[in-house]
């Protein structure tokens, strides 16, 4: 790490984790001023992407734009953010209509002071000092962050998982159940291990459980 | 920073749209939403501008039109 990256991580605020109640801001976005608060009650995806004009990051928001009318049925709103300007948000936005005949729909974040950036953790400076890389906060309709993604800047992000962690991470919230690896919606859900050894003998016996051990268990939602 | 920059974001469009909505009846953020179909944030983001913009007031959670709104509406923004 050179002199200047470990300063600049040094002096960066402790950055959010699970469980953390989501860092509150106000930013200028194409959308007008948002607060984060004006989202309580909806969850919400906000994701950081390296620079407007930029090949990967062109494609990842036409993919954005795909999953957002799928987001919008799991009362889950889309914002975006880079260090870019509002004029060169609305350049690019309208280019990519032009060019991809795709409207992006969401509202995308003018960050050009970084207060968010540095908030939310979204520069990381090993990798570049100036700009984004491919953050993802999940935060839930109290403003609680429930999930973080990391990409780099050359690789352009997954919406079938940012769908798929929205609908886990909802279906854990309703039904306080887990969900196993490669989950899809609709596939059997874990229960929450057995705390006595009574239980655990119970719980082997359900018939309603599809049981491969006593920790291990699952059933239909 | 811009050379010059507007008195709103919002449209003249946007503002009426929510002032014919709220000159009906007061509402609240949530059932203002439903009515004139936008999200929840974008309402609110709305609803502080055009409250900034003394068009509207709060009153106990709902949002009713000033005497300023109300003459933007009857008498077009070249009235102000």
């Amino acid at each position: 790490m050179s002199e200047q990256a470990l300063e600049t991580v040094q002096s960066l605020p402790s950055l959010p984790r699970i469980g953390d109640p989501a860092p509150q801001f106000e930013a200028v976005t194409t959308h007008g001023p948002i607060k984060l608060e004006d989202y309580k009650g909806s969850w919400l995806v906000l994701f950081s992407h390296p620079a407007d004009f930029t090949p990967v990051c062109t494609t990842e928001f036409i993919a954005f734009q795909e999953i957002y009318p799928k987001l919008k049925e799991l009362n889950t709103e889309l914002l975006g953010l880079s260090v870019d300007s509002l004029p060169a948000h609305i350049a690019w936005l309208r280019n990519i209509e032009e060019k991809a005949g795709v409207k992006i729909e969401f509202p995308v974040i003018a960050d050009l002071s970084r207060e968010v950036a540095m908030k939310y953790g979204m520069i990381h400076p090993n990798e570049s000092s100036t700009e984004t890389n491919r953050a993802v906060f999940v935060i839930d309709d109290k403003q609680i962050i429930k999930a973080i993604i990391y990409y780099p800047l050359t690789t352009g992000r997954n919406m079938d998982e940012i769908v798929r962690l929205v609908e886990a991470l909802q279906t854990t919230a309703k039904h306080q159940v887990s969900t196993p690896a490669n989950w899809r919606k609709g596939d059997k859900v874990i229960i929450p291990p057995p705390q006595t050894q009574q239980a655990a003998e119970e719980r082997v016996k359900d018939p309603n459980l599809e049981v491969t051990d006593w920790y291990l268990c699952k059933k239909e939602l | 920073m811009a050379c010059i920059k507007p008195e709103t974001f919002l449209t003249e469009e946007e503002i009426k749209a929510y002032l014919q909505v709220l000159a009906d009846q007061p509402l609240g953020d949530i059932e203002l939403s439903k009515q004139i179909k936008h999200p929840l944030f974008k309402v609110r983001s709305t609803l502080r501008e055009l409250e900034r913009l003394e068009y509207i007031t709060q009153k106990a959670d709902q949002y009713g039109l000033t005497e300023k709104g109300n003459k933007v509406l009857k008498e077009g923004f070249d009235a102000q």
